[in-house]
């Protein structure tokens, strides 16, 4: 059992400046390290391929496991009956990723998703806007990304209501109805990228239908992908819906179901934002070493939330760069950074861009 | 005739079926390795074609006097025969090979459908581009009624069902997923498969190699698609070579590398990364850095541009199974040529060797000299394609 200090979890969430935050990011990591070496084969195969010895290391030197061998493998350091939940990413194409946890670990990573979240919204519920359909959650077997996120963000709202019937088309009854009622209200509205895109904005444009809110909040995330297609940008996507739905502040985020509980908001100035648990990395693709601030190179996510799976540091496939540290406009301490969208024909990993 | 067949499904048919009589010419006549070599000339005449070194090695193998050779070791062996119909299902992976495939048996006569896959890539349009013309100029005609190309999803199950009960021979070009899975689609149809197979190197360098020239054809051997043709090598078995001739011949590779095209990109280095992980954490592959001590950084390969390699201490036939081409080498120092990885599925040993006489001892396909393992062979993976092509209407 892998042991966290009971401070850990207290840290201000975007206010530990970068030694600290480091220093904390090194011990703990490596901790990690140690623990899933112990009791991960694989890992221990991983670390033992190069003769690699992680001790007295620092976390940027430590593997970074590829987010793929989670379609692999069933990456494990815990005992089977100790297993409480498997996530499965909702890709598409080709096989899932399957995320093994154990209940302390989907515990933490509940418990970090709230304390992110409240730091943008506040410890009120608000009434909520779901762009989904309910079935999407009710059917999911297993725990799709997409279910999880919804499940997930539904603790932030009261009032829920989901926007889409059962076939994802735009239940226009359903979502007047909560407008009228809320739309003086601080509104939380959620849903995946290309789904608020496509199904709810793109459909209420269409019926030539607008509405005047007055403090709205929209958290979207899952990917660019199709959106790109469609030649929609961050900047588009929040003109359209503010011209759509009136005063609402739209934060993208980003974020895996190999790290659930870790998301990096976007902040007002457009930047995604580390969390204090967790941090990001770019690597130079040809040797893996690790770039500098403003080269796009390949994402590593780090994360110290779960214990019961080797994926404290993961290797993306997802291109990056990250701006600053600690100096963001915004004020949020941690670094700061963009995503520019997947490796370019590398497999498709689809997180919750799977909707066409 | 092919203007039976009728589908409720939608496919693409790239070149149709033409309804006009059959020529019925017997196997490797005259007219027919004419109308096959002209196919050859009229690729050689056209200049923009020299930025695919893989079109100009097709047309290069069917030139005139290339098949007159064949044509004369068939004689010798000729049983009397009818050309029959053959349906070839052509990889993704390899542009040209199904058209090596195709080319033969027209040479035989026999009438032909190809099913191309959608994931084909750009050197199979270029190809079905050129056919296309080819078949309608006066050369091309004569052979016209027996090539046509289809596209469709492999899901269509029902076309390829119907397509197989149409033909007396179907060839099959692996993954070895796809073979189990058409096997079952009508199974009675008398079938030539090629299966999943991997190819490595052999290399014996010294102080007086010309490592320039073989950095060259090393990677003539596994640039062209990737690395994903089976013949490419994924390994290289470095006998008896000392380290700094290695370290040299990288330096070679790099060099090399910027005078040529390739297809390699951000995506392949990718994988290159992956594949070694994956090989790592499923059969505990060890990196040999030749210093034995503890080093500074977790595993991971070494890139010469978008080449990458890195050397293992074992690798395994199953190992070599599992690679994925992207342009990985992975190297292993071996004392004599028994350490290779024979096996069933060992196909092609691409060799240059310096000083010993080599003689691979274990189950391998084909050995052939570095620089040539992408060259076609009508004895394919240990299938004769002329004699196959001449009798596909024999019983057995």
């Amino acid at each position: 059992m892998f042991e966290y200090s009971s401070e850990l979890f207290n840290l201000p969430v975007y206010g530990l400046a970068k030694a600290e935050k480091q220093a904390m990011l090194d011990r703990v990591l490596v901790q990690l390290s140690h623990h899933h070496y112990q009791h991960c084969n694989q890992y221990k195969n991983l670390t033992d391929c190069s003769h690699f010895d992680f001790s007295d290391k620092k976390a940027q030197d430590l593997l970074p496991l590829a987010a793929r061998l989670f379609k692999d493998f069933s990456l494990s350091s815990i005992e089977s009956d100790a297993e409480f939940r498997q996530m499965r990413s909702s890709g598409t194409s080709g096989q899932a990723s399957k995320i093994i946890l154990d209940a302390e670990s989907a515990k933490r990573q509940s418990k970090v998703l709230v304390k992110i979240l409240q730091a943008w919204l506040g410890k009120q519920r608000r009434p909520m806007l779901l762009i989904d359909s309910a079935s999407t959650v009710k059917t999911a077997g297993g725990m799709s990304a997409r279910a999880a996120g919804l499940q997930g963000l539904s603790f932030f709202g009261r009032n829920h209501c989901y926007a889409l019937n059962d076939d994802m088309q735009l239940d226009l009854d359903k979502v007047s109805e909560f407008f009228n009622q809320f739309s003086q209200q601080p509104i939380l509205i959620f849903g995946f990228t290309f789904i608020v895109w496509q199904q709810f904005i793109q459909a209420l444009a269409k019926k030539g239908l607008k509405f005047n809110l007055d403090n709205a909040i929209l958290i979207h995330g899952g990917g660019w992908k199709k959106m790109q297609q469609e030649a929609v940008d961050d900047e588009l996507f929040k003109q359209t819906i503010r011209a759509q739905l009136g005063n609402v502040s739209v934060h993208d985020y980003y974020g895996m179901v190999e790290q659930t509980g870790t998301i990096y908001m976007q902040c007002e100035h457009g930047y995604l934002h580390t969390p204090v648990w967790s941090d990001i990395l770019i690597r130079n693709s040809d040797d893996l070493s690790v770039a500098s601030f403003g080269e796009i190179g390949l994402i590593q996510v780090n994360s110290v939330l779960a214990s019961s799976y080797p994926g404290h540091c993961i290797l993306t496939e997802d291109l990056g760069q990250i701006i600053g540290e600690d100096d963001c406009q915004c004020g949020r301490l941690g670094k700061y950074f963009k995503v520019h969208g997947r490796v370019p024909k590398a497999q498709v990993r689809g997180c919750s861009d799977t909707f066409a | 005739m092919t203007h039976s067949l009728k589908f409720s499904e939608q496919v693409n048919w790239h070149i149709k079926p033409v309804s006009t009589s059959l020529p019925e010419l017997f196997p490797w006549h005259i007219k027919l390795i004419e109308a096959v070599s002209g196919f050859s000339g009229f690729i050689l005449k056209q200049a923009e074609l020299r930025q695919y070194p893989e079109i100009i090695a097709l047309a290069f193998w069917f030139r005139k006097a290339h098949l007159d050779k064949l044509a004369t070791e068939f004689e010798s062996q000729r049983q009397s025969n009818s050309p029959g119909r053959v349906f070839h299902i052509a990889p993704a992976n390899v542009d040209t090979v199904f058209l090596y495939s195709v080319l033969l048996s027209v040479l035989s006569g026999n009438q032909n459908i190809v099913r191309v896959s959608e994931r084909s890539g750009d050197v199979s349009w270029v190809l079905i581009e050129l056919l296309k013309h080819y078949l309608n100029t006066e050369s091309g005609k004569v052979i016209k009624p027996l090539i046509s190309v289809v596209q469709y999803s492999a899901q269509q199950i029902g076309v390829t069902e119907q397509f197989s009960l149409w033909c007396d021979l179907r060839v099959v070009w692996g993954g070895d997923n796809a073979i189990n899975a058409i096997s079952d689609i009508a199974p009675t149809t008398k079938q030539v498969c090629f299966p999943d197979r991997y190819s490595v190197a052999l290399l014996e360098l010294d102080e007086k190699s010309d490592l320039q020239q073989i950095a060259k054809a090393l990677l003539t051997d596994v640039i062209p698609f990737n690395q994903q043709a089976c013949s490419s090598p994924k390994a290289i078995y470095w006998l008896n070579t000392k380290q700094s001739i290695q370290t040299a011949f990288w330096q070679s590779v790099k060099a090399e590398l910027s005078k040529m095209d390739h297809q390699l990109g951000l995506s392949n280095k990718v994988e290159q990364h992956i594949l070694l992980q994956k090989l790592a954490a499923a059969y505990a592959i060890k990196l040999d850095d030749n210093s034995g001590n503890k080093i500074a950084s977790f595993a991971k390969i070494q890139s010469i541009g978008p080449i990458g390699h890195c050397k293992v201490k074992s690798l395994t036939d199953i190992m070599l199974a599992e690679h994925t081409g992207n342009g990985l080498l992975i190297e292993l120092d071996i004392g004599s040529v028994d350490e290779i990885a024979y096996s069933d599925k060992l196909q092609t040993i691409s060799y240059l060797c310096s000083q010993s006489e080599l003689k691979p001892n274990g189950k391998y396909k084909r050995l052939i000299s570095l620089g040539k393992a992408l060259e076609f062979d009508s004895v394919w993976d240990g299938v004769d394609l002329v004699k196959i092509f001449s009798r596909v209407n024999c019983q057995n």
